[in-house]
């Protein structure tokens, strides 16, 4: 597929970078020469020096014969016009803009085919936002990941030194889940990451990712051992009120949690006081201990670090752990930390720039593969797929089925109804099917569910 | 300052006031009732006189400023009051010119205490004179408290100031006409709504007129000795009631609500609204579990008398004076809260109440939370440092003006709770209070010196305060 991106900072950088390895002609744009070196240097695609919106500029990008544009420059205004110029004078098929004013992204009527031609917007801290609300929906979780829209949940978990999982091996899952149907898709022990088998045992401390349906993670939580308090009587604190730190704030609010809020800058703490009715909004440093005892740090249920600076974050995410706050979730923007902050004890990070990117990608994928992310550390990944009539995976037992290695099959999506396979399940025509496989092995699962020649 | 300017502004406004003297003589030729030629010949002085103002300041004025604001407002209630009293005098009605005075401020100001008893026997162009001062002097309170305040910025009533400019400078003019007009407009439709309303149930139709009048202005001159108390029919009680709540609020809500077609969402999104009506609510309650389990009064007769206090409207059923004491001191509470900002009626009004009310929860907060930003919010917007600080300078003057009269007016002689509670009815604008100036009886017989201070009351509790403190500052008086 031919790519255009506009816009080579984090964002950018990071779509491209996946696109390009997944096989793509990526052209990518932006005024700052030297970041177009590094791009150019990094990976195998074509850069363009120039303004992002200028006709000229987009003409020598190729946007002629490119069917999809991503507009991921910094300014809202430039990406929305560069969609426009590629719409009117190149006739590019598929736009997506990051947009990050929340005035432009909630006026109904001003995006669509006969207004501003953009087809998905982006923005990176609603992206962030929303992950965050995820993981605090579910904050026993390391991470949460929805598939087959919404339908089927993929938790991340740490296996837990009480409870049941711990000491367990998978053959026996079945029998000590009793009613609820669940997959262990991925397993980690000692920081390697593989696709578990039938005699896997899980110890405590060790990683989990479990495919299960939406409706019954609640019970499954309770079930192995975590506790599960109503959301509503959680108290939460939330350090940095920038973009992020309001949305989730706005959000939670609405969900009749309670919140103390603490931002640093003054002028931004008036006027979050002034739009948050019933966070306590408290201005200060969110590294001052009197500050944060002053405020019962040891009393709170969730502790969510967002502003801006990654340091300030991991900071702050470590003393909350030293209070003993059950759930701390950590904003980190820059790749490198997000490798370091796990290691000294921070599970549950979110990534503005990685949340974007997968939620770009996701709407970028073509055919029959919906959704590809990265589990863990990168070696595995999650696919949705969806089989096709011509496939020959179908209306076979899994058992019989051939399926590269190290891969598995967590769910099945038939008609809203999620299965759960074993052995005997068989995959019919339309199925969206849940896969979990390494990354060697992605090129041949994909092609399981490629569109076969002699279909034409 | 711009002299000329301050005295052709009055000039009109007597001039005006003149003409409306005039409308009392066609009752009493309507009526052959004599006292025509009293209010012609009053008429034509006053006009005479605003002519006169007018020609001596030359022309329009092409500008006002602040200072000109506060001149003309202050003026304008006094000499208009002294004006009004003349066909008191002329007419023979009030045969001391302290007494002429006082009912001509009292309706003015739209306070409705009085002095004059047998209004039943009395001719029907005095009662018309004295309802109609209220209506009229209700037309300037909804200029003043709607445009004139909020402009001004007096105890705090920038928050109402109109969202689209910024602090209109030397400028006071266009746009107080502009929204004068619309709310005249409301004024007026509400009037005649009630003048109807009343007639069809059963009123005669000077009396229709009359209440209405007095009724939208929240004044309380009624044209029987026994108020409403008079007419038995709970459909004109009712009536009453609704009209009172409704001329309590804000007017510029009324325009609001009803751009979007009358719609009563518009009326509950505002949080004085609700307060306004929970404040009453709950005064209800209180006041008729306690008069009716000491078996004093009737439902009806609390809701009635509880509105018409809380309204400050003063309207009476029945001698409220009589009821256990606790209701004597919610009523006094109610009278202090008053009406909606931006409405006819008195008191320090509940926008006022509230916010200070919710300050004080903020320093609460506080305690709890020493590093927290609270805000004072008002309609999800916040309310800034300098309006807080403005309310409680309001708050305070509020009550030492209180204290003082209320003082002075013991040192008259007048005894305790009537010095209290009269003060309180004055400075309010309510009319009635307790005591010797409880509903049953009326002002009459207090002192002299006490009428002319209550006078000064009543101005000074309509002027909110600071409009009147303002002109006695040197300073405001320096180039």
């Amino acid at each position: 597929m031919n790519i255009l991106i506009l816009g080579a900072g984090e964002v950018g950088f990071h779509i491209a970078q996946r696109l390009a390895t997944e096989g793509n002609d990526v052209v990518v744009v932006d005024t700052d020469a030297e970041r177009l070196q590094r791009v150019a240097d990094t990976m195998d695609v074509r850069t363009i020096l120039g303004h992002a919106s200028h006709p000229s500029v987009l003409r020598l990008a190729g946007a002629e014969n490119a069917e999809l544009l991503i507009a991921a420059t910094t300014n809202d205004e430039t990406n929305m016009l560069a969609c426009q110029v590629a719409h009117s004078l190149f006739k590019v098929t598929t736009k997506m803009a990051r947009v990050r004013e929340p005035d432009y992204v909630n006026s109904t009527g001003l995006f669509g085919r006969d207004e501003l031609p953009i087809d998905l917007i982006i923005s990176p801290e609603r992206e962030a936002a929303k992950s965050i609300i995820k993981r605090f929906q579910v904050s026993s979780a390391v991470d949460a990941q929805d598939f087959a829209d919404g339908r089927v949940q993929l938790l991340g978990l740490r296996v837990p030194p009480k409870g049941i999982l711990a000491g367990l091996a998978l053959n026996e899952l079945d029998e000590v889940m009793e009613n609820i149907s669940t997959y262990i898709v991925a397993h980690e022990h000692n920081r390697k990451w593989r696709v578990p088998s039938a005699d896997t045992v899980l110890l405590a401390g060790d990683s989990v990712y479990i495919a299960m349906a939406r409706e019954q993670v609640d019970t499954f939580l309770e079930h192995v051992g975590y506790e599960t308090s109503e959301q509503k009587d959680r108290n939460v604190m939330i350090v940095g009120g920038g973009n992020v730190g309001f949305i989730v704030a706005q959000e939670l609010e609405r969900m009749g949690v309670s919140i103390k809020l603490i931002e640093h800058n003054p002028k931004r703490a008036q006027w979050l006081a002034e739009q948050l009715d019933k966070s306590v909004v408290i201005q200060g440093d969110a590294l001052d201990r009197d500050l944060l005892e002053e405020e019962a740090i040891e009393g709170m249920d969730d502790f969510l670090a967002l502003t801006n600076d990654d340091e300030t974050n991991i900071l702050g995410s470590l003393i909350a752990q030293k209070y003993n706050v059950p759930h701390v979730v950590t904003l980190v923007n820059r790749a490198i930390y997000t490798d370091l902050v796990r290691q000294i004890g921070l599970d549950v990070t979110v990534s503005p720039r990685f949340t974007t990117a997968s939620s770009i990608l996701r709407h970028v994928r073509k055919g029959r593969i919906l959704g590809m992310s990265p589990l863990g550390d990168g070696t595995l990944e999650v696919l949705e797929a969806v089989a096709l009539e011509t496939s020959n995976i179908l209306n076979k037992p899994l058992i019989d089925l051939t399926l590269p290695p190290n891969t598995v099959i967590g769910a099945i999506v038939r008609d809203d109804q999620v299965i759960i396979p074993d052995g005997t399940t068989k995959i019919q025509a339309d199925d969206h099917v849940l896969l979990v496989t390494q990354g060697t092995s992605l090129r041949a699962v994909e092609k399981l569910f490629e569109v076969h020649l002699e279909f034409f | 300052m711009h002299p000329r300017g301050v005295i052709w502004t009055l000039g009109i406004l007597v001039a005006l006031f003149g003409c409306g003297m005039m409308a009392p003589a066609f009752i009493s030729l309507y009526f052959a009732s004599g006292h025509a030629d009293h209010f012609i010949l009053a008429g034509c002085l006053t006009s005479a006189l605003g002519l006169t103002m007018m020609r001596i300041a030359g022309s329009a004025p092409p500008r006002l400023s602040h200072k000109d604001g506060f001149l003309i407002v202050a003026l304008a209630w006094v000499i208009l009051s002294l004006l009004g009293a003349i066909p008191f005098w002329t007419t023979g009605v009030c045969d001391n010119i302290i007494d002429g005075l006082f009912e001509s401020t009292s309706g003015l100001t739209t306070t409705g205490a009085t002095i004059l008893s047998g209004l039943d026997t009395l001719p029907p162009s005095i009662l018309f004179w004295r309802s109609m001062q209220e209506w009229l002097g209700g037309m300037g309170i909804i200029v003043l408290a709607v445009a004139v305040m909020p402009l001004l910025g007096v105890g705090g009533m920038q928050l109402f100031r109109a969202e689209t400019p910024g602090p209109v400078k030397d400028k006071l003019t266009s746009r107080v006409t502009e929204t004068a007009k619309v709310l005249w407009y409301i004024y007026l439709a509400m009037t005649a709504i009630t003048g109807l309303s009343l007639w069809l149930a059963g009123m005669t139709i000077f009396d229709a007129i009359n209440h209405a009048m007095t009724t939208i202005a929240i004044g309380g001159f009624s044209t029987h000795d026994a108020s409403i108390g008079y007419y038995e029919s709970q459909t004109i009680r009712s009536l009453i009631i609704v009209f009172m709540l409704m001329a309590g609020v804000n007017f510029t809500l009324h325009f609001a609500a009803l751009k979007r077609g009358f719609s009563l969402k518009t009326y509950f999104q505002d949080d004085e609204f609700r307060t306004y009506i929970k404040w009453v609510s709950t005064l209800i309650v209180l006041i008729a579990a306690i008069t009716l389990t000491a078996g004093a009064g009737t439902i009806g007769e609390v809701i009635f008398n509880t509105v018409a206090i809380a309204t400050t409207t003063g309207f009476a059923v029945s001698n409220y004076a009589i009821w256990p004491p606790g209701t004597g001191l919610l009523l006094l509470a109610a009278m202090f809260v008053g009406a909606c900002a931006g409405s006819t009626g008195g008191g320090m009004k509940v926008v006022r109440v509230l916010l200070l009310f919710r300050q004080g929860m903020r320093e609460i907060r506080r305690l709890i939370h020493p590093h927290a930003i609270i805000q004072v919010k008002i309609n999800d917007h916040s309310v800034t440092g300098p309006v807080v600080q403005a309310l409680w300078g309001f708050f305070v003057l509020y009550m030492v003006c209180y204290s003082v009269i209320a003082i002075l007016l013991a040192i008259t002689g007048v005894d305790m709770m009537t010095a209290l509670s009269a003060t309180a009815a004055c400075l309010t604008n309510t009319g009635p209070g307790f005591g010797d100036v409880g509903p049953a009886s009326n002002y009459a017989s207090l002192p002299d010196a006490a009428k002319g201070i209550l006078m000064f009351g009543m101005v000074l509790g309509r002027l909110e305060i600071f409009t009147f403190f303002v002109l006695l500052v040197p300073e405001f008086w320096r180039k």
